[in-house]
């Protein structure tokens, strides 16, 4: 089957000379579509500039990066076959909705990207509320500017605003980093239906293990530049063969290793 | 402080914006300024029964009085109505001279910010020559190679108040160039004009507006200034700058005659620079004090 | 007793009105404890960091309530005494530590002048002493380091620097506010490490202001559970981690994504947090809890012991 995602031996530098800065080396990767792909690493590891080369914002230094069997970059101009079809999901939901647009206007504007008959297809009222509803937003909120709303609402409008072009693949980076853990629960359960509800393909960015084992199938490990481990989640999480790995992981579930099971704070009677 | 900002309700009781405006009391007493020369010059065909340009020798330099609350001139003009036509020329000019430019910079400064590169190159390098030039020279030059009236004069003044907003536009694209939401437009493949027009410029209007209101104040003294240097409106066009270049001569005898264009002058630029300070202070509280 | 909060109100005047960030505040500490103050945003954690401090904005004021430091009422001292109790008694560590460091300083100078304040020694003898210092929050080649800018240094190494200053007095407190939210899961882990030994080390007590229960779990002996500006649940940390007792906690624990199993979705806490211009009559949580009572809505629930535990109090009327 060929692979949504595909990238090979993909590099990225910066400047050079002295300065000379290898922030991804010979990365080979790929995402099947319908996975949700998780890429963990810490700061400085490249999994933002890895995110970056795929929704071209940067081009690699060297390799190819291709969708569904097409190159994205022709040299340094990014060529996608069709606008629309990859859209992302940035960390900082302050920073990343223009705050002098409506909420309306935020959602429908990735969709000046496609044509003008697409664009009336796409972005008909109906599918607007439709979408608003969907992520959890009422539609009188749609004439709302991005400052009445909290971070998670916020975080809510960007994910309808990646939506709005009916995308094939999402990457999410670090989603829900940026929220309180009990928006976070809400934000992540979102994104899980959303995803069995229109087919989409995931790349999951995160530094959370946590977020990562419950959101994914599939993960790689970023370490300075580098992928050091790739396979199925379970596998990762069960036996890390790389120390790196292991080191991460020994940071995840403090509280069971402070002997909390989840199961003994009776958490369905939450449930309403 | 962030920990109250997150708790802080999406409805607003009261505009903030009101709110500051009212703290501030020299903005309101330019805003009350303003307003009264700007209601006084809409109404004056109402409130005086003279015309401004009507010569009727008889009464010539009459002192200040009831009938001529200002007194008149060396051919009997009233000065009160030909200050507050003036008043309409004056503050008219000063805005439609400083929007334009303001316009014209905005869009050139963002298209140069925004894509950079030689394009960028080449129109700082004109805009430093613009600037090179001490400004009040500059104008004059322009206005005397173009000929002395009311519109090279304007045209004058426009051409050196452009670089002011394009290096100020510039600067601010840049900067929002890093925004994420202007990323955000870009990986969504939107055309550059959609991005300076829908997300750069929307943005980068704030710090245009403060300059704007503090350049009308400067832009009403220029165009006063080309009329006075006899390069602006001719007479007997009601400038006040042209009504202070022949009133002077007149001082010590007839006082009346330069001294009211003059204090309108001084209104007026003062007006206009006290509400720019105050929207500075209220729409960009980093440059507070 | 090392410090005890009492009743402590905080109000916020701002355009909108007036906020109240903390209602009725108290919970104590003991010397050489090190405990975790955890809460989502909006809680009010870090407000009451603040207060103790003395170091709320001046849109702030305390309505009620009083902060005893070893006996005294800190908040009852002027500005001067408040300021020396900061830098000799109490350190403080905040989650971005370039606002503590000075920018165009190299590190062992800054470090040297905050020890010389405190001691009596020599130029050389502090710069001496500061190099033993970064040595001590487990910084390499900390000579090479005391030469260095801030700029200079890595996020980790930056915190550790904060640490090393903040514990240089030493204090017989430190506030720590989110220290490590702001750094990479693998150093965060290894300045957890340093801060409790340092505690150990200097019997240093430690005020952990955090988001994060799993740093609360692995770090702190007692934790003090916050929502809206109100202290919710008290205890042990153990005790509270195992057998939650108000429904906020349990939801707190039950939307970490660590235990789920992926086919089952994450039980949320549904709504929002309270409007603090306008608290409820009733529980602060009532709202968004499952197990609300009517009376939940009516009367506020005092912080009393959970099934006879005195050293384990919850606000709630379902115990």
């Amino acid at each position: 089957m060929q692979p949504l995602i595909e990238l090979k031996s993909v590099s990225k530098t910066y400047g050079s000379g002295k300065k000379r800065f290898q922030a991804v080396t010979d990365i080979n990767l790929t995402i099947q579509k319908g996975e949700s792909f998780g890429l963990i690493g810490e700061s400085g590891s490249g999994k933002s500039t890895l995110a970056k080369m795929l929704i071209g914002l940067e081009p690699p230094s060297s390799g190819t990066i291709e969708l569904a069997g097409k190159p994205l970059w022709e040299g340094d101009k990014f060529k996608p076959q069709r606008p629309g079809e990859m859209q992302i999901v940035f960390q900082d939901p302050q920073s990343s909705l223009d705050p002098r647009m409506t909420v309306k206007e935020i959602i429908l504007e990735p969709l000046y990207a496609l044509s003008a008959g697409e664009r009336k297809q796409k972005g008909s009222m109906e599918r607007l509320q439709q979408l608003i509803t969907r992520v959890g937003l009422k539609t009188d909120q749609l004439s709302r500017y991005p400052h009445e709303f909290s971070g998670g609402q916020r975080q809510r409008i960007a994910i309808a605003r990646a939506l709005i072009t009916e995308p094939k693949f999402v990457i999410l980076d670090e989603p829900t980093s940026a929220l309180d853990v009990s928006v976070q629960a809400n934000v992540l359960n979102l994104l899980k239906e959303l995803k069995h509800e229109h087919q989409l393909t995931y790349l999951f960015i995160s530094h959370n293990m946590s977020v990562i084992r419950y959101m994914c199938d599939q993960t790689a490990v970023m370490y300075k530049g580098e992928i050091v481990e790739t396979g199925p989640i379970e596998d990762i999480f069960q036996h890390p063969r790389q120390a790196y790995t292991k080191t991460l992981l020994s940071s995840l579930h403090p509280l069971q290793a402070a002997g909390v099971n989840q199961a003994e704070n009776h958490s369905n009677e939450l449930s309403p | 402080m962030s920990v109250q900002t997150e708790l802080l309700p999406a409805k607003r009781t009261v505009n903030p914006l009101w709110y500051k405006f009212r703290k501030n009391p020299l903005t309101l007493v330019g805003l009350v300024v303003l307003l009264f020369i700007i209601l006084l010059a809409i109404f004056v065909p109402l409130i005086s029964p003279y015309e401004p340009t009507k010569i009727h020798v008889v009464e010539r330099f009459s002192p200040p009085s009831a009938k001529h609350l200002f007194g008149t001139d060396e051919v009997g003009r009233d000065i009160f109505t030909r200050i507050l036509y003036g008043a309409r020329l004056s503050l008219g000019m000063g805005v439609a001279v400083v929007l334009s430019a303001g316009v014209i910079g905005t869009a050139i400064g963002a298209v140069s910010g925004y894509f950079g590169g030689r394009i960028d190159q080449i129109i700082m390098r004109l805009m430093d020559i613009v600037l090179a030039f001490p400004s009040l020279v500059l104008a004059m030059a322009v206005a005397a190679t173009l000929g002395p009236n009311l519109f090279n004069a304007l045209l004058a003044i426009a051409i050196i108040k452009v670089p002011v907003y394009v290096r100020l536009a510039r600067a601010e694209t840049l900067a929002l160039r890093e925004r994420l939401y202007v990323k955000a437009a870009y990986t969504f493949g939107i055309k550059p004009w959609r991005i300076i027009t829908r997300h750069i410029i929307p943005n980068a209007v704030t710090p245009v507006i403060i300059q704007v209101t503090l350049d009308i104040g400067d832009a009403i003294l220029m165009v006063a200034t080309l009329g006075f240097l006899g390069l602006g409106a001719q007479p007997p066009t009601p400038e006040w700058g042209a009504m202070i270049s022949v009133g002077w001569k007149y001082l010590l005898d007839y006082w009346w005659y330069p001294t009211f264009p003059g204090l309108a002058l001084f209104l007026a630029s003062c007006g206009f620079n006290l509400i720019g300070d105050g929207i500075r202070d209220i729409l960009d509280p980093k440059a507070n004090r | 007793m090392l410090l005890e909060i009492k009743e402590l109100s905080v109000e916020f005047q701002s355009i909108q009105g007036k906020l109240q960030a903390l209602k009725n505040v108290s919970f104590s500490m003991d010397e050489g404890e090190i405990i975790g103050v955890v809460g989502e945003s909006g809680s009010g954690k870090s407000v009451t960091a603040l207060s103790i401090l003395g170091l709320l904005e001046k849109n702030a004021k305390i309505t009620q309530g009083s902060v005893f430091y070893k006996g005294k009422d800190v908040l009852r001292l002027g500005r001067k005494e408040q300021q020396q109790l900061r830098g000799k008694e109490i350190g403080m560590v905040f989650q971005e530590p370039m606002t503590a460091l000075h920018p165009t300083m190299r590190i062992g100078d800054q470090l040297a002048g905050v020890i010389k304040r405190h001691r009596q020694v020599s130029s050389k003898e502090a710069a001496q002493l500061a190099i033993r210092s970064l040595a001590e929050v487990h910084i390499d080649h900390p000579e090479l380091v005391a030469g260095k800018y801030p700029f200079e240094l890595s996020g980790g190494m930056r915190q550790r620097v904060v640490i090393a200053l903040a514990m240089s007095a030493p204090p017989t407190l430190l506030i720590a506010d989110e220290p490590t939210t702001a750094l990479d899961v693998t150093i965060q882990d290894e300045i957890l490490k340093l801060m409790k030994e340092l505690s150990v080390k200097r019997g240093t007590a430690i005020m952990f202001i955090t988001h994060d229960l799993g740093v609360v779990a692995r770090l702190c002996n007692r934790v003090i559970v916050m929502y809206a500006g109100e202290v919710m649940e008290t205890g042990i940390t153990s005790d509270v981690l195992h057998r939650p007792a108000h429904p906020y906690t349990r939801a707190l624990i039950g939307a970490l994504p660590d235990w789920a199993d992926p086919n089952e979705p994450l039980s949320a806490i549904p709504g929002e947090t309270p409007n603090l211009f306008n608290r409820p009559a009733g529980c602060v949580f009532a709202d968004r809890c499952p197990q609300a009572l009517p009376l939940c809505r009516e009367d506020r629930p005092a912080l009393e012991a959970y099934q006879d535990n005195q050293e384990h109090r919850v606000a709630c009327w379902v115990r």
